[in-house]
């Protein structure tokens, strides 16, 4: 093995990482010249003077500038939240306003149906005022909302046909509870959505 | 403590840091900030810049413990986070103008502490310290990382690998190359 080749090795020799019989042919050629052995002592002083760099030591107060700057931290992970998560308030607000709305439209529909609209004031007034309500929340919102809200919807139009047909005032209150029950899992299925997101290392 | 009681008393305290035991966290911190500083102050070569650096470093994995893998070490998870916060600190950096004497000023400080069998060896080894440390501020910043993980924070090839996320062979390359480039620099040691 010629110097030029043996030099373009040394690196890999001095990290015990040459795989045989390259290993040995530069084993062997070391003691034969000086000239290469001089570049290896050159890498080991390199080394070593790297090694013997004492370790760097910080100041006391940097770990208690760590520990004051973490407590201003909000809880790990509750810091960054999805457009989701940022959403929800809004969305829950106004699925809670469209319930509101709905409860108070099912509960004028059941009264009309029942032939006593007209003794109830301003029945007929709510159930306007409630579907433009609708209308414009559907309008105005965003694409989510309107989703959640069509959800919402279908659940209310469920609890009304159940309503309207309800035997007793216990079957009713259940049909009612079973329509927040709904929107509150519509919801959750929103929350457990955003927590899943990809696992980030850095 | 060995390597892998070191891995799960970090697993323990991350567990308890992410149900909400902050005090877990500081005692995450002070296990490690010492090793984070040193590798960073390596990098960054002044003293101001590496507590600044360390600090972030700490308080990203703070924001992003939850995003951790329990199992994984710890040390690799922050020293990954160290070297892009270097690796953005020496991008900023070139934008202004620091004078080489100033990133060496501590390099020369620690350098004359090294302890050593005698006084003209010490003399010998710091001198030697400081004119590695000094090429070492010329390398690219991952051939600096490579070096600075392998010699002065002791680690093997495939650790530097999986902190650094790149091949081993890729690591090696970096080494052999920063290596040459520290003798081309320093000249005769």
């Amino acid at each position: 093995m010629n110097c030029s080749r043996v030099k373009s090795l040394l690196e890999e020799y001095f990290e015990e990482s040459l795989a045989e019989p390259q290993a040995t042919a530069v084993a062997e050629h070391l003691p034969t010249c000086a000239d290469c052995a001089a570049e290896l002592r050159q890498i080991e002083r390199v080394a070593a003077a790297l090694e013997a760099v004492p370790a760097a030591v910080p100041r006391e107060e940097l770990l208690r500038s760590i520990g004051a700057r973490v407590a201003e931290l909000p809880r790990p992970g509750a810091k960054r939240t999805g457009w989701l998560a940022r959403w929800r308030w809004a969305a829950a607000a106004a699925a809670a306003g469209m319930t509101a709305v709905g409860a108070a439209v099912s509960a004028a529909a059941v009264l009309v149906s029942l032939g006593l609209g007209s003794v109830i004031p301003g029945s007929g007034w709510a159930m306007s005022a409630g579907a433009f309500l609708w209308r414009w929340v559907e309008a105005t919102s965003g694409a989510m909302i309107v989703l959640w809200g069509q959800a919402v919807e279908a659940v209310q139009a469920l609890g009304l046909a159940v309503k309207a047909a309800a035997p007793t005032i216990g079957v009713y209150v259940a049909a009612e509870v079973g329509i927040l029950l709904a929107i509150v899992f519509v919801l959750r299925m929103g929350r457990r959505r955003e927590a899943v997101r990809p696992m980030v290392l850095i | 403590m060995s390597d892998s009681e070191a891995v799960r008393e970090d697993a323990r305290l991350i567990a308890r840091c992410l149900d909400g035991d902050r005090p877990a966290f500081d005692a995450l911190v002070s296990r490690h900030h010492r090793g984070i500083y040193n590798m960073v102050y390596r990098m960054l070569g002044s003293a101001e810049d590496a507590a600044d650096v360390t600090q972030d470093t700490f308080l990203r994995a703070y924001t992003r413990l939850d995003t951790f893998r329990l199992g994984n070490s710890f040390l690799a998870w922050v020293r990954a986070i160290a070297f892009n916060l270097c690796v953005d600190h020496l991008r900023r950096r070139r934008n202004s103008i620091v004078s080489l004497d100033e990133r060496l000023e501590s390099g020369q400080q620690h350098a004359d502490e090294t302890p050593g069998s005698s006084p003209a060896e010490q003399v010998a080894m710091a001198e030697d310290s400081r004119r590695v440390l000094a090429a070492l501020q010329q390398l690219p910043e991952k051939q600096r990382a490579v070096l600075v993980l392998r010699h002065i924070e002791g680690m093997k090839l495939n650790e530097i690998a999986e902190t650094l996320r790149m091949p081993v062979g890729t690591v090696k390359t970096m080494l052999f190359r920063g290596r040459a480039a520290v003798r081309e620099i320093v000249g005769e040691l």
